[in-house]
């Protein structure tokens, strides 16, 4: 039971780290809470579906998923986020929440409201060790996470580009001086943080073979609870983040689900956190 | 070298520096001086592009430069020390190096700049795994300079290497720019400490509220009654 757990909360805790990542990476570079990066997640769990369904392969679908997504988010980088720059910080704020509305209700008048399925055929079956259960959707999920934020770890740590990302987030101004060029930073940043949230409401998708337009209700406010928790702009942090409150919400959730409801005690865990260490779990100074 | 000609900086609607002119021959180790808000530091980040001039035009070997991007002219071999040095906190300090010469794609050329800065700043090697955030003032100001060196510039900005820093300190920072400047490299320093920077450079100019009131070889400067008066401490 309690490995049975375990692993759940590792799944749950893996959706959650790709979902945030995308709002940490903004975060880490213009500073913008990015609620719209949730409606990325929507909108892949739809792209992934159709692409699936027009080629039947599920790797291509994924990719194309992050593409496609990642490509929209540069395109509202350049046209809305770039722009509101140099705004108080509120009106990019209330800009990405706009998007977010917007992207989900494009969704509904293109698929309507109802959910639709996400039949994926795996290529692969689950196992079952003695008392613990691992469906195919789950190791998928897990896997695509692992590399996705292995693929991520490794451009930040150990690519010029990933240097110069670091360099920015701690100072862009300096950054630029030093012949960092901002547009290409910022572009990539929108393409893995969008991408990966698509990635991450595609494999959602498949997992509850489900996918509807305000899918990315929840995520949205958790994404919030976790990019805090890590440490705003921390990607590591995130990650480390999101696999606590994976873990706080599938074993407390299994003892005391019957009067907190599940989704809630991701905002408990905030609002402790935020009264005893205001800055987050893992705050880097900079940040 | 480089040539500000007729500069007009806003921020918003005040206006920080009216009409400003200055040139840099290839060789030169120039000063700006001037009180604390005169806007040295916006002339600084006006050469470096981080802020654009509303009016005036700014040529740089010839080239001009006013509306490039502020990579491009580090690309073109403008260094830059900026104010409060501004060293990356959370980079050790071999990456804020490696960020000082982002663009440069060939090995052996980073290599040999490497090896540029840690003999002219030895406590940098000692101290290359390290944070730059952990380091002492005078360290990271060490850090700062050879973060611009590590470029190759051949036009290097320093905005006041005096702050912050002991007097023992702030010689031995000035002594290091001598040195570069004797082997060819082209200087331009803006310092709130005018005796210092008079003594070390060879030309100055003395920005007040946002204008340039005198111009003249350092040796003029430290004797006019105007300078000795209200730089010099009388």
């Amino acid at each position: 039971m309690f490995l049975q757990q375990l692993v759940n909360s590792i799944v749950i805790g893996s959706v959650y780290a790709l979902t945030a990542m995308g709002a940490t990476l903004v975060y880490g570079i213009l500073r913008v809470l990015d609620i719209a990066n949730a409606g990325a997640y929507a909108v892949g769990a739809y792209i992934g579906m159709a692409i699936y369904a027009l080629t039947g392969n599920l790797f291509v679908s994924l990719i194309a998923t992050l593409i496609i997504s990642g490509a929209i988010g540069i395109c509202l980088e350049k046209f809305i986020y770039l722009r509101l720059l140099d705004k108080p910080s509120i009106v990019p704020l209330i800009t990405s929440i706009g998007v977010f509305i917007f992207i989900e209700d494009l969704l509904r008048l293109l698929n309507g409201p109802y959910a639709k399925r996400f039949p994926a055929k795996l290529p692969f079956s689950g196992i079952q060790l003695s008392s613990v259960s691992i469906p195919a959707t789950w190791i998928l999920v897990m896997v695509v996470t692992a590399v996705l934020l292995f693929i991520l770890w490794y451009i930040l740590y150990h690519t010029r580009i990933g240097l110069a990302w670091r360099a920015t987030a701690q100072d862009m101004e300096t950054a630029k001086a030093m012949g960092v060029n901002i547009n290409l930073v910022v572009a990539l940043n929108f393409l893995l943080g969008y991408g990966f949230a698509a990635v991450a409401g595609s494999l959602i998708g498949i997992m509850y073979n489900s996918i509807s337009p305000t899918m990315g209700d929840t995520p949205a406010y958790k994404m919030l609870a976790i990019i805090v928790l890590g440490g705003l702009g921390n990607p590591v942090g995130t990650v480390l983040a999101a696999l606590i409150i994976g873990l706080v919400e599938t074993f407390l959730g299994g003892y005391i689900g019957f009067f907190l409801p599940r989704d809630a005690i991701a905002f408990v865990a905030l609002i402790i956190m935020l009264l005893i260490r205001p800055k987050g779990l893992f705050a880097s100074n900079n940040a | 070298m480089l040539e500000l000609k007729d500069i007009d900086v806003f921020y918003g609607k005040s206006q920080a520096l009216h009409n400003i002119n200055i040139s840099i021959n290839e060789g030169e180790f120039v000063t700006i001086i001037g009180a604390n808000g005169a806007g040295k530091t916006t002339i600084m980040k006006t050469i470096i592009g981080l802020l654009k001039p509303k009016n005036g035009s700014i040529i740089y070997k010839g080239e001009d430069i006013t509306h490039k991007e502020s990579w491009t002219r580090s690309q073109m071999g403008i260094g830059y020390v900026p104010e409060g040095r501004r060293v990356f906190p959370e980079l050790t300090v071999e990456e804020n190096l490696r960020m000082g010469c982002y663009n440069i794609k060939d090995n052996a050329k980073i290599k040999e700049n490497y090896d540029l800065v840690y003999e002219l700043f030895p406590r940098l090697k000692e101290r290359k795994t390290q944070l730059a955030k952990t380091m002492s003032g005078g360290e990271q100001q060490m850090l700062a300079i050879g973060r611009a060196l590590m470029s190759s510039p051949k036009l290097l900005l320093i905005d006041e290497i005096s702050m912050g820093l002991m007097p023992i300190l702030i010689n031995a920072s000035l002594n290091v720019l001598k040195q570069l400047n004797e082997k060819g490299l082209t200087i331009l320093l803006v310092e709130q400490n005018a005796k210092k920077a008079l003594s070390y450079a060879e030309r100055g100019y003395v920005l007040q509220t946002g204008r340039i009131i005198l111009s003249d070889t350092t040796e003029s400067l430290l004797s006019n009654e105007q300078v000795k008066k209200a730089y010099l401490g009388g």
